[in-house]
């Protein structure tokens, strides 16, 4: 053998360790946001459905044809003056309600966030809900942070990051693996090793380029804080508005609605405004927020910021006449969550994100049929073993919604803690003990 | 070498089989995507368009299985160009 196929036969093994242990380790974690991320791509449309049927909120027709807020903003401000943020989400389709998003700071108590929803025809609120045990909420927190408040977006991070590793590391050693196979070929043998190797091949290389640019925007996402502490990166479209008034003052100051939708339209015909907040800060400023149409960036993240005492407009954020690296910046999540597309999109993401979960289970599988082939695991079925972790992973995602709905939000993320910190530990001491016990024996082997 | 053993040789070719499918399925995915979030977005003077990357899709789709090299570098380059073309 040369030196140089000999070189590439070393990176080869070199890939194929990376891909074996990477994966191995960080497989329960790619598949429990594999499932998570397909469910989470329709958050809207869960939470349309819950709001519709579970809280019986819809909107009637509207007499003008634009949503219809601006009474029952006035109406909850002045039932609740302790208010400390205001956030309206207009609706997408007709019949559904406007949620006012509003955190009450009593002065003796917890804070709450609720969310209150306005029939955006008669203008009357129709019912509210607690939005830190929402279902959407639920659904959002475990595929961003796992439940887990401390660093659980960091080790969601760390999860894109080895989704890209096993994506990348895959495709170097797809055609060793491959060798007289074609594609999309499976092999005629009832070995189950063999056929789930064929499968696992097969998908992971079809849907090879969607893992990756997942991997990669979810390794970004998740990693957001650390990376841009270090790379001293500033977030852009960071607007504050100077104190121009008394808190007290802002908070109370009536703002007509319609008006500020309407000089919206003037001022940034190509903006669909979806959130409209007032401030409470002093600034005297409505913020609305929303997208343009056929651009695949961030939701809502152009801007117009107007003035509450005559509607000018004080600052504007056109994505579209961003530097490149802002609109690098900003297509980042719109990638990861594909709402760029519709419902059709949404539903081709849901598809072959919930590859990366089925290529970590079948990954998973060849380990332990390869381990019960050398001898080295007989103690159980390689089936079995499968069936308890995928089991384990279920539990653990039901269990914490069902506490987050019925109990609540903090119960839930304290339990999640403590059950991904302590499982995180006990991986991380058992590859260290491992590691160590066969430094032991290699050391201690009594020479030939 | 027997008759099947060479049919089987000469039906796979390690080159397309190893690097030009796998990088017409990496763009492959990419035009699903692509082709969807068009389709959604379109405003009516965009048919043309749309035609041309539903020829790229049926193109490509087309190439890999047929799997012949040539056709499968023409599909590429064709939405290779197109993508480009997007961007720009």
């Amino acid at each position: 053998m040369s030196k140089r196929a000999g070189k590439a036969e070393n990176n080869k093994k070199l890939f194929w360790r990376l891909h074996h242990w990477v994966g191995l380790y960080t497989g329960i974690l790619i598949g429990a946001l594999s499932l998570t991320g397909a469910v989470a791509v329709f958050i809207p449309e869960i939470d349309g459905w819950i709001v519709r049927h579970h809280y019986n909120a819809q909107s009637s027709p509207s007499p003008t044809g634009d949503p219809q807020f601006s009474q029952s903003i006035d109406s909850l401000i002045n039932q609740h003056p302790d208010y400390s943020s205001l956030s309206i989400s207009l609706p997408d389709h007709s019949g559904q309600v406007v949620h006012a998003d509003v955190i009450l700071r009593p002065e003796s108590g917890n804070l709450k966030r609720v969310d209150f929803f306005i029939d955006a025809g008669k203008d009357r609120i129709i019912g509210q809900r607690n939005h830190q045990n929402s279902l959407a909420n639920y659904l959002r927190q475990m595929h961003v942070r796992l439940y887990e408040g401390y660093w659980g977006r960091q080790l969601v991070g760390i999860g894109g990051l080895a989704l890209a590793v096993v994506a990348i590391t895959g495709l170097l050693i797809y055609g060793n693996f491959m060798k007289k196979q074609s594609w999309p070929k499976l092999r005629k043998t009832r070995d189950m090793r063999i056929i789930m190797a064929d499968w696992h091949k097969i998908l992971g290389i079809s849907a090879l380029a969607f893992n990756v640019v997942i991997a990669l925007t979810g390794a970004w996402l998740g990693l957001q804080p650390w990376l841009m502490r270090w790379l001293e990166i500033k977030t852009p479209n960071t607007f504050k508005a100077a104190i121009v008034m008394e808190p007290e003052a802002d908070k109370t100051m009536h703002v007509n609605w319609n008006e500020i939708l309407k000089t919206a339209k003037k001022e940034f015909p190509a903006l669909q405004p979806r959130q409209l907040s007032s401030s409470t800060n002093g600034s005297g400023t409505v913020t609305v927020r929303g997208n343009i149409a056929g651009q695949i960036y961030e939701r809502d993240i152009n801007v117009l910021v107007l003035s509450k005492t005559d509607y000018r407009p004080i600052f504007k954020y056109d994505v579209r006449q961003q530097p490149p690296s802002h609109k690098f910046y900003f297509i980042q999540e719109a990638l990861h969550f594909g709402d760029f597309g519709g419902l059709m999109l949404k539903a081709l993401y849901a598809l072959l994100g919930l590859t990366s979960g089925f290529l970590s289970i079948s990954g998973f599988v060849i380990f332990l049929l390869r381990r019960q082939k050398k001898k080295k695991f007989q103690w159980a079925d390689a089936w079995k073993t499968t069936f308890v972790y995928s089991v384990a992973v279920l539990l653990f995602l039901i269990g914490i919604a069902l506490i987050s709905l019925f109990i609540g939000y903090a119960t839930a993320s304290l339990i999640a803690g403590i059950l991904i910190n302590t499982l995180l530990i006990g991986l991380i001491g058992y590859a260290l003990l491992r590691y160590l016990f066969r430094l032991f024996n290699r050391n201690h082997r009594p020479s030939a | 070498m027997n008759a099947a053993k060479r049919k089987h040789n000469k039906r796979h070719d390690t080159h397309t089989e190893h690097y030009l499918v796998p990088a017409a399925l990496f763009l492959l995915n990419v035009l699903a995507v692509h082709v969807v979030y068009a389709y959604f977005n379109a405003v009516r003077n965009q048919i043309g368009w749309l035609v041309l990357l539903t020829l790229a899709f049926v193109a490509l789709s087309s190439a890999i299985w047929i799997k012949n090299r040539i056709y499968l570098w023409c599909s590429m380059i064709y939405y290779a160009a197109l993508l480009i073309y997007c961007c720009v």
